[in-house]
């Protein structure tokens, strides 16, 4: 028989070439299609005239269909078109659908064979198992059989011996075919129900799953929706299996979903569509993409859904279908927001706060640095954060001083500092004083870093600075009312003694003359004082610092006050211990405070010493403890209550009288106290007092 | 006979100023250095004026004025307070003593003088005082 090469195309009339060949028609255009075209394009088909004339797919755009095209093999999205080939012989069905089978059965004219699905296998597989050589002899006795069955049908059977001839290779055919088509169907019935055991026990597993899971097919139609699917989106399998409503319970429009792109390959509406929703490309199943979205309208307020979706592919490689899995996730993005606001918000904290923050690692690199430390220590945070460790705002001394603080109990328990005047050091190296709180950090009992809030004590130091200062103005105003009050005393002073030298003058009265005299003197020495008082008190001043025997000062002061105490009948006393080294001092400022502290002494035993002659003042010197020198006044005259001595050194107070003017004790305790020394007072109402001033 | 007069004050300046003064213009002038030494000296000297300091430890000129006009016997000597605070400080004494209220029985002195004192000023209230 000769090859003819039909000349055929979609929509040709079809062929009326009368020449006896097989010719061949395929439902279905999938694998075992191919194949079957891979057959008729070999020699052994195109020998033995086997023309394949057309093909039926409901898939124009499958492979089998674009290559019958080129081999100009007539094209068909539905099969019954194909019975309208002139002179078919054969239609192989190979979709596997008995529907198909049943109507092609039912429309095709008798002289047109049938192969189904089963048969077309097994034909298939028999070609395959043995090999060419059997395969063409098959074909050939088949093809002739049935060439002469046809000559036989139009001719009429009168050759007996032939018919014998006929019916005995038939036989031998269809005995070798049955057999093979027993041991096959055996066969293929076991696989059968292997994969339907395989398929149950598959479905068990994802039905009891907990991870909601839905399948569909390469039609997009759901074959599967399990019960944690059922739970997750609220339809039940029985209303979604066999239907494309996959969308439903995730969209508010209907609409491909992502297991439909997949299905059909689409790539670019993956990423055009899903490009919001963080899709990405599984890193673990080719061609498979996994998506993070919130469904507003699932659940109560909306779902948080991880989506995987992976394609199902045949063993050769087609995709028939996506399995889509889901995870719920809101739970985690709820924690994962809260944790950010929380973090938010100590991070708020933390860089707003006026104290400077600074935490470390174990490892003393710092990883807090607040706008609060950078402010006191002139680093920026970014380039503390991460890159110093504590070593460099810290001196090597201050770091151990600091650490034997956390770990002891000097400032709060182990692990705690509370309030440490300490002293960090700056970007420009300056030392910084700063208070320090602290405490060591643990994770699960193991120290891992501390937290510290540093105040800057600079700031502190100069408004401390500039209160006592401010005070002392302040005292200075409210002085100066009681200050007019003195002076005006010393103006009356004055003017008395100038009354009683003009009155004695005009007597004649010598003596008298120097009692007036001896007024208007002590007046203008008072002037004196008050102004060298007032100037020492307002101004902030330096020592001026000379060696000074510090008995040789007290006898000074005794001697000059030798006359008013006689005055006042109060006896001064002195108790000096002997061989005291010289100590650093101005000479002139301490020796104004204890005149001061002496006449105060005298003052406060004028009463007693006028009344009994009794008034003792007595002047000490010693070596206290840790000081150069210790002055003591003692005296036995009124004595202090607490109210007063509450009172000494804060205030212009005076209890003399107009003879006061406040000023003595204050300034004292501030020469004092530029010296680095101290006063201290003890005082019993009615027993006397003892000041005592200390210098180092 | 001359007047006497006693000068209460704790200032020896002021005493020595005081009496020169008086003593000038023909008075006897006793002292005390505080206000408990006055009231000895008034219950002692029987005195016909008294000068009193308002500002004094121990016991005050305001204490002492007290003491002496609630005694039946001594409260009709005339006494002329000494004072620094007027109303150039912010504290007029004398409105303070004038002010008076139903049934305000405080004791007043006689009369008042400020420091720094000027001669003329105090002869004249001493003799006012003393109805000469």
């Amino acid at each position: 028989l000769k090859v003819h090469q039909e000349m055929t195309s979609d929509n040709q009339r079809l062929d009326e070439n009368p020449m006896k060949r097989l010719r061949v028609a395929v439902i279905g255009g999938g694998p075992e299609c191919l194949a079957i075209m891979d057959m008729v394009s070999g020699e052994i088909f195109q020998q033995g005239g086997i023309s394949l004339v057309g093909i039926a797919d409901a898939n124009l755009a499958s492979e089998a269909v674009r290559r019958a095209r080129t081999m100009n093999i007539f094209t068909t999205r539905d099969y019954r078109e194909l019975l309208r080939i002139r002179d078919l012989d054969l239609i192989i069905e190979v979709t596997g659908d008995p529907e198909i089978t049943q109507d092609v059965e039912r429309l095709k004219p008798t002289r047109v064979k049938l192969v189904d699905h089963p048969f077309a296998r097994l034909f298939w597989e028999l070609a395959r198992d043995f090999g060419e050589k059997k395969a063409e002899t098959w074909i050939k006795e088949a093809v002739e059989r049935l060439e002469l069955d046809l000559e036989r049908s139009q001719e009429g059977y009168q050759d007996i011996s032939i018919k014998k001839k006929l019916e005995e290779s038939r036989k031998i055919y269809s005995e070798r075919l049955e057999g093979e088509i027993q041991k096959r169907t055996e066969e293929l019935w076991a696989s059968e129900r292997e994969i339907r055991r395989q398929k149950k026990t598959a479905e068990g597993i994802l039905s009891g799953s907990p991870i909601p899971m839905m399948v569909i097919d390469r039609n997009h139609k759901i074959i599967y929706w399990n019960r944690a699917c059922e739970k997750l989106t609220g339809y039940r399998s029985d209303e979604m299996i066999g239907t494309d409503r996959q969308w439903e319970p995730f969209y508010v429009e209907r609409g491909p979903v992502l297991a439909d792109l997949v299905i059909e390959n689409d790539t670019e509406a993956i990423e055009r569509n899903y490009r919001n929703m963080n899709i990405r490309k599984s890193s673990l199943v080719e061609g498979a993409y996994e998506a993070e979205h919130f469904f507003p309208h699932l659940g109560a307020g909306g779902i948080h859904l991880y989506t995987n979706v992976a394609p199902i592919k045949d063993d050769l490689g087609m995709i028939q279908g996506a399995i889509v899995t889901y995870q719920d996730f809101s739970e985690r993005v709820k924690l994962t927001q809260e944790s950010k606001r929380r973090e938010a918000f100590v991070q708020n904290l933390v860089q707003n706060s006026i104290d400077g923050i600074i935490a470390t690692e174990r490892t003393g690199k710092i990883i807090i640095f607040n706008r609060g430390a950078a402010g006191i220590l002139g680093y920026s945070p970014e380039e503390a954060i991460g890159r110093m460790r504590y070593q460099g705002i810290l001196s090597e001394e201050m770091a151990r001083t600091i650490r034997e603080a956390f770990y002891g109990t000097k400032y709060g328990p182990p692990g705690k500092i509370i309030n440490m005047e300490a002293e960090l050091l700056s970007k420009a190296k300056e030392p910084i004083p700063v208070r320090l709180s602290g405490t060591l950090l643990f994770e699960e009992g193991d120290e891992v870093g501390s937290v510290v809030f540093i105040q800057d004590l600079r700031e502190i130091h100069r408004l401390q600075a500039e209160k006592e200062q401010a005070l002392r103005m302040a005292a200075i105003g409210r002085a100066v009312a009681g200050l007019a009050h003195y002076i005006k005393n010393i103006l009356t002073g004055l003017k008395g003694g100038a009354y009683v030298i003009r009155s004695a003058v005009a007597k004649g009265d010598l003596p008298l003359v120097q009692k007036g005299w001896d007024m208007v003197e002590r007046n203008i020495d008072q002037v004196g004082n008050i102004v060298t008082d007032m100037l020492i008190y307002s101004k902030d001043r330096e020592p001026r610092y000379e060696l000074v025997n510090p008995n040789e000062l007290v006898m000074d002061v005794l001697t000059l006050m030798e006359d008013r105490a006689k005055l006042a009948g109060v006896t001064l006393v002195h108790e000096l211990q002997a061989d005291l080294s010289k100590v650093a001092m101005d000479r002139t400022a301490i020796h104004r405070c204890l005149l001061n502290l002496v006449s105060n002494a005298i003052d406060a035993c004028t009463l007693e010493g006028i009344i009994n002659g009794k008034g003792i003042v007595t002047v000490k010197t010693d070596r206290a403890d840790g000081w150069g020198i210790r002055f003591q006044v003692v005296d036995n005259g009124t004595g202090m209550d607490d109210d007063i001595q509450r009172k000494l050194f804060t205030d212009f107070f005076s209890t003399k009288g107009y003879k006061g003017t406040g000023l003595g004790l204050p300034v004292t305790q501030k020469i004092v106290q530029e010296h680095g020394g101290k006063v201290d007072v003890r005082s019993q109402p009615g027993e006397g007092s003892t000041f005592s001033l200390f210098l180092r | 006979m001359p007047k006497k007069i006693l000068i209460v004050d704790d200032d020896p300046d002021v005493i020595l100023f005081l009496s020169t003064l008086l003593e000038d213009h023909g008075y006897q002038t006793i002292t005390a250095s505080n206000g408990r030494d006055g009231l000895r000296r008034t219950r002692s000297d029987c005195p016909d004026l008294i000068l009193l300091d308002l500002m004094m430890p121990q016991k005050s000129g305001i204490s002492l004025l007290s003491d002496l006009k609630r005694a039946a016997e001594l409260k009709h000597i005339p006494v002329i307070m000494v004072t620094g605070v007027s109303g150039e400080t912010g504290i007029g004494l004398e409105s303070f003593f004038q002010k008076d209220r139903p049934g305000d029985d405080r004791p007043r002195p006689e009369g008042f003088i400020e420091k720094p004192v000027k001669p003329e000023k105090l002869l004249n209230l001493v003799k006012k005082t003393l109805g000469e």
